[in-house]
């Protein structure tokens, strides 16, 4: 994979971000996150609703790799073969 | 549709419309990955349970990078993944300079602003290469694919 031009064009993060996009995105984040969506409140400030949306993330990431562990252990402990068949059974059937 | 060229890293626009990741798309192609990874995990099996962990966490990211081909972030997580791959080093954060100091916008607000908005970009595998355009795309299409994630490895986890 080419890296060649990879800071060619690197103004994003330097340069001011716009009114109007900080408006998109604040908006369209307070739909994504529960914390927010939940609240049906429109005094959330843009900067609390980025900080939530970090927490959220966040999160997912912790459950994530809670999940993954516990994937990890349950490996280890079953049969692969029959486990990999029931679950294709059970997802197919859905 | 998918905005993949061949591993191209000129900047990208991505139409807004055609970007919604469709659950079941995702959730198929993700359990696709997933399972005969895990399979094969299983069966070379002869490590301790520590790497055991890296391996399904290694493939766990894998298959959310492949299920959601097209977007900045799924394109930054495979290159991160696959670095780690090769020098066996923890997932790599470039140290960047959140706030530009030569910026006088003389607001509070302003500031916490972009230093949250910095915090989320840091979040978000390649999120240093995201232009602000592509920040609302990449955020939604991010957030919904590690919702869908979750929900994927518990219904794996609660068939067993």
């Amino acid at each position: 994979m080419s890296s060649g031009s990879r800071s060619s064009r690197q103004r994003s993060h330097s340069t001011r971000i716009s009114d109007d996009q900080i408006i998109q995105l604040v908006s369209k984040l307070r739909q994504l996150v529960p914390e927010i969506r939940n609240r049906r409140s429109d005094k959330v400030s843009a900067s609390k609703v980025l900080q939530e949306t970090c927490n959220y993330i966040k999160n997912l990431h912790r459950e994530v790799d809670d999940l993954s562990e516990r994937l990890g252990q349950l490996l280890s402990t079953i049969d692969a073969d029959s486990a990999e068949a029931a679950i294709i059974r059970s997802l197919l059937s859905n | 549709m998918e905005g993949n060229a061949g591993g191209n890293k000129r900047r990208r626009v991505y139409s807004v419309e055609a970007k919604k990741v469709a659950q079941s798309a995702f959730t198929r192609n993700y359990v696709n990955y997933l399972i005969p990874a895990l399979t094969k995990i299983k069966n070379q099996n002869t490590t301790t349970t520590s790497s055991d962990f890296k391996n399904v966490k290694y493939e766990v990211d894998m298959a959310m990078a492949f299920s959601a081909e097209g977007f900045a972030w799924s394109h930054g997580l495979k290159l991160k993944l696959l670095q780690r791959d090769e020098d066996e080093a923890p997932t790599i954060t470039t140290e960047k300079a959140s706030s530009n100091p030569s910026l006088k916008t003389s607001s509070d607000e302003d500031e916490k602003m972009k230093s949250e908005l910095s915090s989320l970009r840091k979040l978000i595998p390649g999120g240093e290469e995201i232009v602000d355009e592509e920040m609302v795309t990449e955020l939604e299409s991010y957030i919904s694919c590690l919702e869908m994630q979750v929900n994927v490895l518990q219904c794996l986890l609660s068939l067993s």
